[in-house]
């Protein structure tokens, strides 16, 4: 880089601190047309589940800008798979918004064409209704209509979209690195293959080998995969207007079923062995066969959860820090107070950003390197006593 | 009663979590006193086992969660 290294920790400098404080407008932008009161609690939902549109910001006059993402919908009735171009477009065919029915939907998730009017029919009948077994009856309806009613959504939200964005970028990064080693052949690294080198050494050495000794070549793409995919994501949640793909339960319970299923699928005898005959004493066995059958399951558990709840604490934590801001200005009336805590508040934010980037790069690892005892528990030869 | 519950549940895992990294570190930071030149060896086995320490405490947060919502 042709400036000088004062100047280019300046501007990196300048550059963490206006993305900080960008994720403010984020946060002002999420919450509905100015309220009165500044709900802190639907921002933070807001942030950290899935949504069915991308947001960027709101004009000054409160109406957004956004990209309406396109909503794939499995109709059981008419069995077959529909597409609409955005939510919009399904509710305009008969499609109808869960939330009215079940307050715990999101915004945005459907019911199927023909929900409304039974719906509706039932919920007049609820109001009008004063005995109690009727009551229960037509609630008890209501949910077996509901449920009926309630698609397979295979929607691409924003969350997918992130995926996509991750997994293009890792494609663009490594696609490079591996034509830079086939031009520089014999040559030492330089750019992104430096960078990477280091890296991928490492969860080979330390990570692959070192916990797989025996076939760890065969392990080495689910590894590297995983890492990659795992830190990109982590670190493009904490850029503003993105989303928290790493955060969401679903998509670290996959990650971590397909850790059980590689590690179950490849087990060999031995593995087995120790779990339902473990050479300990008779009477331990009894206690140490459920236990280890039940850890079977919680050992991928535990990998969903840690890294689910990571990624979320951390926004969450950032998101109510900058909340703090609108709380004590009272959407403009103690600007001064509001003032004074922005920039307190946003120092904060600051600190505990770093954090959360030493959290995301350790999250990736950790779960990597689970991964990687897990299935070298699975494959390790018959120690000979 | 929810409310109790969830703050209960988010402190005492937090207050689990600090006791148990608390004593990692110190663990940590006594054997490195004793033989400087497996520092980074030590580091490293000191932030995964809090890692893994942390993950433990945040099962106790997600409860919190949960509860805090109903």
């Amino acid at each position: 880089m042709p400036l000088s290294p004062f100047f280019r920790k300046i501007f990196i400098a300048v550059f963490v601190f206006s993305a900080f404080l960008l994720k403010n407008f984020a946060v002002y932008a999420a919450g509905e047309k100015q309220p009165e009161v500044f709900d802190s609690k639907e921002v933070t939902f807001h942030h950290v589940l899935d949504q069915y549109e991308w947001e960027f910001f709101k004009m000054p006059d409160g109406t957004p800008v956004k990209i309406l993402l396109p909503r794939i919908i499995y109709d059981k009735h008419a069995h077959k798979l529909v597409f609409f171009k955005s939510t919009e477009d399904a509710l305009e065919v008969g499609f109808c918004e869960a939330k009215e029915y079940n307050p715990d939907a999101k915004h945005g998730d459907l019911l199927l064409p023909g929900a409304k009017q039974q719906l509706d029919g039932l919920e007049k009948e609820l109001a009008k209704t004063t005995d109690q077994t009727q009551y229960k009856n037509l609630k008890s309806r209501i949910d077996e209509v509901y449920g009926e009613y309630n698609p397979i959504d295979f929607s691409i939200t924003k969350n997918v979209i992130f995926m996509f964005i991750a997994a293009a970028l890792i494609l663009i990064v490594f696609l490079n690195v591996a034509k830079a080693y086939k031009k520089n052949k014999g040559q030492a690294p330089k750019g992104m293959q430096a960078m990477m080198e280091p890296v991928v050494v490492y969860i080979r050495d330390e990570v692959g080998k070192e916990n797989i000794p025996n076939m760890y070549e065969r392990f080495m793409p689910l590894l590297l995969t995983m890492f990659f995919f795992i830190l990109f994501l982590n670190l493009l949640g904490l850029v503003p207007f993105s989303s928290n793909v790493s955060g969401n339960i679903s998509f670290t319970l996959t990650l971590a079923l397909i850790t059980l299923f590689v590690t179950n699928i490849r087990a060999n005898k031995a593995y087995w062995k120790h779990i339902f005959w473990p050479p300990v004493p008779h009477f331990m066995k009894i206690i140490m066969i459920p236990l280890e059958i039940v850890s079977i399951f919680t050992k991928p558990f535990a990998l969903t959860i840690r890294l689910f709840a990571n990624i979320t604490g951390g926004h969450i934590v950032v998101i109510s820090l900058l909340s703090l801001i609108f709380i004590f200005g009272k959407m403009g009336e103690a600007v001064t107070a509001g003032f004074g805590v922005g920039i307190l508040s946003t120092l904060f934010v600051i600190a505990i950003g770093c954090l959360e980037i030493f959290v995301a790069l350790l999250q990736a690892f950790v779960f990597t390197l689970l991964t990687a005892v897990f299935i070298g528990q699975a494959v390790a030869e018959e120690e000979h006593h | 009663m929810y409310g109790i519950g969830a703050g209960l549940a988010a402190g005492l895992a937090a207050l689990g979590a600090g006791v148990g990294i608390g004593l990692i570190g110190g663990n940590a930071a006594s054997a490195i006193a004793r033989q400087p030149e497996a520092e980074n060896k030590i580091r490293a086995t000191m932030l995964l086992t809090a890692v893994l320490v942390e993950g433990v405490a945040l099962f106790g947060e997600v409860i919190g969660f949960l509860l805090s919502n109903k």
